[in-house]
């Protein structure tokens, strides 16, 4: 009697056990109605030639606007034919969540869940060639399209991937010179040695430049982010979970100062 | 709206220096040349050479590889940069020259009994100083920017047609904006390396100061 007793309740553990595991294997879900913040300081030193870039950005994220993305960006653009600008870019980030990201609980019985990246410092290698072209023969004459393309190189798991972003600005100038300029582009991000999907982010973004004078700038940008989230390794490696692909769209409201040196 | 009216204006950059000391009344001369620089004098035309002879209605055009400095009454000089028009309207107490096309610098060595002139077109402006810079900017409508930029002394620039008055002090320049609107006087970057020396013996005179970066560069704009 006593024996079958046990029995039943090893059964009925094992039970709980197996429908908590079945209710924690899910993929990731995408929130909606995400606004998401994002500033950024930057100063471009010019000389010789060269323009020098250093920029911190940092994002707050998710439901709670936590701060979770922050980066610095080191590099310059050269410019060796008057409508071709190169560059060169170093950046350490921090909070950048990957595919992999998506781990099971340490918890046995709790959900899967996004791994805090906050601590986990990354470094990218970018190299950038954005031709431009000067619109002169739209109305106001002073439309500028540039069409950038990035290679970068992610040392985290050696990823790899290609962005292109194609822009327009207007610049609305004041004795000839920039007053305000308003920027329209879409922004894609084609991984090269990850994910499932052939462009993992993208956005259209409208931005404003105010130039509070020829070496001061302000910037006010909005944009609606969609990120594709590929199954994780360790989903993948957890049978019997099946691929996912769950795609991810939030607002973005961005702020920047950039101060130009030219000595 | 009315129709628009194209004016047919000038500028006029005067720098008038009170001078109780008499001038002697010479004519001008060409005192450095560099490249191609030709004088029209009564119909013929002749390379300028120092020691070349300038008198009133005289023309002196510089080529794209020109260089040439011309003196004034030994009161004046001009050094007319390259792609360069200046007629001399008149020699003497009043002394007046136009500007045609390109961009010349203007130095008064010493106090005038009258007043010195530069006359452009499309805009009419006025200025007294010692060393100062006018240049022709970029064509929009087929009416062209004028810049003036002032090494020393103070320049009193008018657009008598819109009846616009500044005076530009020493370290500053303005763009009268299609000949017709002036700026506000300021620092520009680019005017510091502008070449002010007009003595061969002081070094090079030549000045190669591009006026496009008197322009905001559109395709150089890149900020992430």
């Amino acid at each position: 009697m006593k024996g079958r007793f046990l029995k039943g309740r090893l059964f009925f553990l094992l039970l709980c056990a197996a429908s908590a595991r079945g209710f924690a294997d899910s993929p990731p879900v995408a929130p909606n109605g995400i606004l998401e913040y994002e500033g950024r300081t930057a100063l471009i030193i010019q000389s010789g030639g060269f323009d020098f870039l250093a920029d911190l950005t940092g994002r707050l994220e998710d439901a709670d606007t936590s701060f979770q993305y922050r980066a610095f960006t080191l590099g310059a653009y050269y410019r060796p034919l008057k409508n071709l600008k190169v560059g060169g870019f170093y950046r350490l980030q921090a909070g950048v969540r990957h595919d992999d990201d998506w781990v099971s609980n340490p918890n046995p019985s709790g959900p899967w869940l996004w791994q805090d990246t906050r601590g986990r410092m990354e470094n990218e290698l970018m190299l950038d060639v954005s031709p431009r072209f000067l619109l002169d023969f739209l109305p106001g004459r002073s439309w500028v399209l540039m069409v950038k393309g990035r290679y970068i190189y992610n040392t985290f798991e050696n990823q790899q991937s290609i962005m292109v972003r194609p822009e327009l600005t207007f610049f609305w100038l004041v004795n000839e010179e920039p007053f305000l300029d308003f920027l329209a582009a879409y922004e894609a991000y084609f991984p090269l040695n990850f994910g499932s999907t052939l462009i993992y982010e993208s956005y259209p973004w409208i931005g404003i430049h105010y130039h509070v004078t020829p070496d001061l700038m302000l910037e006010l940008g909005a944009s609606y982010k969609s990120t594709v989230w590929s199954s994780s390794q360790e989903w993948l490696a957890t049978p019997p979970n099946p691929p996912y692909q769950v795609t991810y769209s939030r607002w973005v409201a961005s702020f920047g100062v950039i101060y130009t040196l030219s000595p | 709206m009315g129709p628009v009216r194209r004016h047919v204006l000038a500028v006029f950059l005067v720098a008038a220096v009170a001078a109780p000391s008499a001038l002697c009344a010479l004519d001008g001369q060409v005192i450095y040349t560099e490249g191609t620089v030709s004088v029209a004098s009564g119909g013929s035309q002749q390379d300028a050479a120092p020691g070349t002879r300038l008198s009133e209605g005289d023309v002196v055009t510089t080529g794209a590889d020109g260089f040439a400095v011309i003196d004034l009454s030994n009161a004046t000089q001009v050094k007319l940069r390259e792609d360069t028009r200046l007629v001399i309207e008149a020699i003497g107490d009043s002394t007046q020259v136009s500007l045609t096309a390109g961009s010349a610098f203007t130095r008064i060595l010493k106090k005038l009994s009258g007043t010195f002139s530069v006359r452009a077109d499309t805009v009419v402006a006025g200025a007294r100083g010692t060393e100062f810079f006018v240049a022709y900017g970029k064509t929009t409508d087929s009416r062209r920017d004028i810049w003036l930029c002032v090494n020393s002394g103070a320049v009193d620039v008018s657009v008598p047609s819109t009846n616009q008055h500044t005076v530009v002090p020493a370290g500053k320049g303005i763009n009268i904006v299609a000949g017709s609107t002036l700026t506000p006087a300021r620092s520009y970057k680019w005017t510091r390396g502008l070449n002010w020396n007009m003595d061969p013996s002081n070094g090079k005179v030549e000045d190669h100061t591009s006026l496009q970066q008197a322009y905001s560069d559109l395709l150089n704009h890149d900020y992430q």
